[in-house]
């Protein structure tokens, strides 16, 4: 079972867009994928048409990883479940802090499920926390989506130190631009200075779309709804190079 | 499942299910399900059903019955699988591979049918129940099965419950793709086995020999369409055993039928052991090389790939001739007559010195020759003896294996079972050897063969220099554990207790 996390420090990035398309595009190829909509928004469960809600909260599924079998939902995919998200994750924090060995939590919490799926996808809230931290180890990937903006640049190299520093050995770290409208010079400039000079940057550039706003209406990942949407045609794309970097197409086929 | 009325209307269904909520139609399409296992029921044994779905939405395999794992498991794929290999998920060939070992796939019953999905859907559209509905042609039976949609199974008991009480249906024991027509279905352990239970010790040499052979030629007639369709190297493999239990009765027993009736089956006997020996070598190549090479490191293994897709070609090249010779005349004219010398009752009046002798006499004397035999040709062999000398011992092994196979029953003496438990241990040994012996030549062979061709560099010579010296090793050890194993097959003194028997 392959972990990967859709993580940024900064919102409002693309991240529950990304979860949510990959692990879409992941189901559609036959692989068993579970969501796990770690935001306390609940953003995905929503674009999922599955209520934020897992009984017991935050504090259930922490203290029983058995539980998590069962607050898990199937979704309307085929091959895609989802664990909700719930208001109670806002004190994650708090809650992995009265466990033992914290930072190691949520990979048992998973623990759990690992024969049930083949790849799961953690849909990560913002900011760098203990919780951060405990899914650092959950995961095998990061994958960080970017704007296009030196800003963005920054607080990925903030995170790629702090990643060498204190990173579990594990932890593959891979980035991509997300939200590029063409229309901005900055965007442009970034991506074109960017681009092919960072070993971890992926080629993939998510454009700015308004399709992809409307998953929020219409609750359904945008490939399956506008799959020749160029957006959606970049999620595949992405979704190719994520599994290059996983070497899942060899782990498949031991 | 839940068996309907034929006439039931979707709409009408759906409005008695839950009539609050809304319900959406998907189809009707056509489709189809399998039940997979291989012939020999390895999966049924084991209380396990792999069902392969193909549906307008696209295929998928379920597996179901792990005591472990009540929930069953559902994987998408494109095809249905052959082999373990072939299965779509590592957790599937996790659970199956060794539960099928080398066996395929194969459907044992299809449903054929119209599909009609309906969903159940909550106040934001999501769905919360899928039942299908299954029309099988010819208005055989309109069944009706809820899907589990994991977290919705509270929604789910309720609609199977309604579905029971108020559409008026009629709730099925089991899936009548697995157990509704269980006459169409033959019984698990339906392959019978090479021993023949109820062989009179008294009766005639030539009745209970006929009885022998009628019965490996049944065996081996059931594996004849198997060996020509390929699904599963097994039916050849157990062809060519029946083949040889035959050969060994006729050779080992003489004197039973008369030479002249017997010469021509002779002549066919050796011509089917030569078109399916070639071809059991490549599938027994196919099978073992890749295991071989996955154990080298995954630099070496890499370079060794042009070689087993050799391996694959060479024997889809095999069978294909195979299936030639055996699609001709000659074979079904052949196999006829097979048959029908084995029907034909023994004359009463038989002048073969042993057709009218009790069968026990005759098998007691078949193997105390046959135990002799092995005793001489072990005592000959040293650490310093050729291949050759193992090669010809493991064939007389074999051969006494059958005819104590073949009489067990009728001599009845504790002492052949300790035989057989000693034989396994030394044929092991000298299966082993000869087996990583024969396959380091056949490496050797072709590598040759495809170095002439250009298709592989000296990075995969190196990996298989490393291959062929690694089974070398491990045929040695094979050859040190054979004095010991064979002083215990002598320590059963087989020959000396039916001397008295």
């Amino acid at each position: 079972m392959s972990v990967v996390a859709s993580y940024s420090i900064k919102g409002g990035v693309g991240k529950t867009t990304t979860a949510v398309n990959l692990a879409w595009l992941a189901a559609s190829q036959g692989r068993r994928v579970l969501l796990w909509d770690l935001d306390p928004q609940g953003a995905a469960s929503y674009c999922l048409r599955i209520d934020a809600r897992v009984k017991g909260g935050a504090k259930a599924l922490l203290r029983h990883p058995g539980a998590v079998a069962g607050a898990i939902r199937a979704s309307d995919h085929e091959g895609l479940d989802l664990l909700p998200a719930d208001f109670s994750y806002r004190h994650m924090d708090t809650l992995l802090d009265e466990q033992q060995r914290p930072k190691k939590r949520l990979r048992k919490v998973l623990g759990g499920v690992v024969d049930d799926y083949d790849l799961v996808l953690l849909d990560c809230p913002p900011g760098i926390s203990l919780a951060s931290e405990s899914l650092f180890r959950a995961a095998g990937l990061l994958l960080v989506p970017l704007l296009p903006s030196p800003l963005a640049m920054r607080t990925l190299e903030q995170l790629e130190r702090h990643l060498a520093r204190k990173g579990p050995a594990g932890l593959s770290l891979a980035c991509f631009f997300s939200m590029a409208d063409s229309r901005r010079r900055l965007h442009k400039e970034t991506i074109a200075v960017t681009l092919g000079r960072r070993r971890n940057l992926l080629r993939t550039v998510i454009p700015y779309a308004s399709d992809v706003e409307l998953m929020s209406v219409r609750r359904a990942p945008l490939a399956s709804y506008a799959p020749r949407n160029p957006a959606a045609q970049a999620y595949q794309r992405l979704w190719a190079e994520v599994q290059e970097t996983l070497g899942e197409e060899r782990a498949l086929a031991n | 499942m839940v068996c309907l009325p034929l006439d039931v209307a979707v709409t009408h269904l759906a409005g008695q299910l839950w009539p609050s909520r809304p319900w959406e139609a998907h189809g009707p399409t056509r489709a189809r399900r399998d039940w997979l296992d291989t012939f020999d029921w390895r999966l049924l044994r084991r209380g396990l059903r792999l069902e392969y779905q193909d549906t307008a939405a696209g295929a998928r395999l379920q597996l179901s019955g792990e005591p472990a794992n009540p929930a069953p498991l559902e994987v998408r794929c494109t095809a249905t699988p052959r082999f373990c290999d072939n299965l779509p998920s590592a957790a599937l060939r996790r659970r199956l591979c060794g539960v099928l070992e080398v066996r395929a796939l194969l459907a044992r019953r299809s449903l054929q049918g119209r599909l009609t999905e309906l969903r159940l859907l909550d106040t934001s559209g999501k769905i919360r129940v899928r039942v299908e509905l299954w029309r099988l042609p010819r208005g055989k039976a309109c069944l009706a099965r809820v899907l589990r949609l994991r977290g919705f199974d509270k929604d789910a008991r309720r609609v199977r419950r309604r579905l029971n009480a108020r559409a008026g249906g009629r709730a099925l024991d089991a899936d009548p793709l697995f157990e509704g027509h269980a006459s169409l279905v033959p019984p698990p352990g339906a392959y019978p086995g090479w021993k023949l239970s109820g062989l009179c010790p008294h009766a005639r040499t030539d009745d209970a020999m006929r009885q022998l052979l009628a019965h490996y030629r049944g065996i081996m007639d059931l594996n004849v369409a198997g060996m020509l369709e390929a699904t599963d190297s097994e039916f050849l493999h157990d062809f060519r055993v029946g083949l040889r239990r035959t050969r060994a009765l006729l050779r080992r027993v003489p004197g039973v039928f008369a030479e002249a009736r017997l010469r021509p089956f002779h002549a066919d006997q050796r011509w089917l052991s030569s078109i399916t020996g070639a071809v059991r070598d490549a599938d027994v190549h196919a099978l073992v090389f890749p295991s071989y090479v996955g154990a080298l490191d995954e630099r070496e293994a890499r370079a060794l790939a042009p070689l087993l897709a050799h391996v694959q070609r060479q024997r889809g090249e095999a069978h294909e001739r195979l299936r030639e010779q055996l699609g001709a005349a000659r074979f079904a004219r052949r196999w006829q007559a097979w048959a029908r010398f084995l029907d034909t009752p023994p004359p009463r009046g038989s002048r073969q010195p042993q057709a009218r002798a009790p069968v026990r006499s005759s098998a007691v004397r078949a193997l105390r020759k046959a135990a002799s035999r092995v005793s001489r040709e072990g005592r000959r062999i040293d650490s310093r003896s050729p291949p050759e000398a193992y090669h010809e011992l493991r064939k007389s092994c074999k051969n006494l294996r059958y005819l104590i196979d073949a009489f067990q029953e009728c001599i009845d003496l504790p002492v052949l079972d300790r035989c057989v438990r000693r034989l396994k241990k030394l044929q092991e040994v000298l299966g082993e050897h000869q087996d990583l012996d024969v396959h380091r030549a056949a490496l050797l062979n072709l590598a040759a063969e495809l170095s002439r061709q250009g298709g592989l560099d000296a990075q995969a010579r190196a990996a298989l220099e490393r291959l062929v010296a690694e089974l070398g090793s491990r045929s040695a050890a094979a050859r040190q554990r054979f004095a010991s194993e064979f002083r215990g097959f002598r320590e059963v003194r087989l020959h000396k207790t039916l001397a008295g028997a």
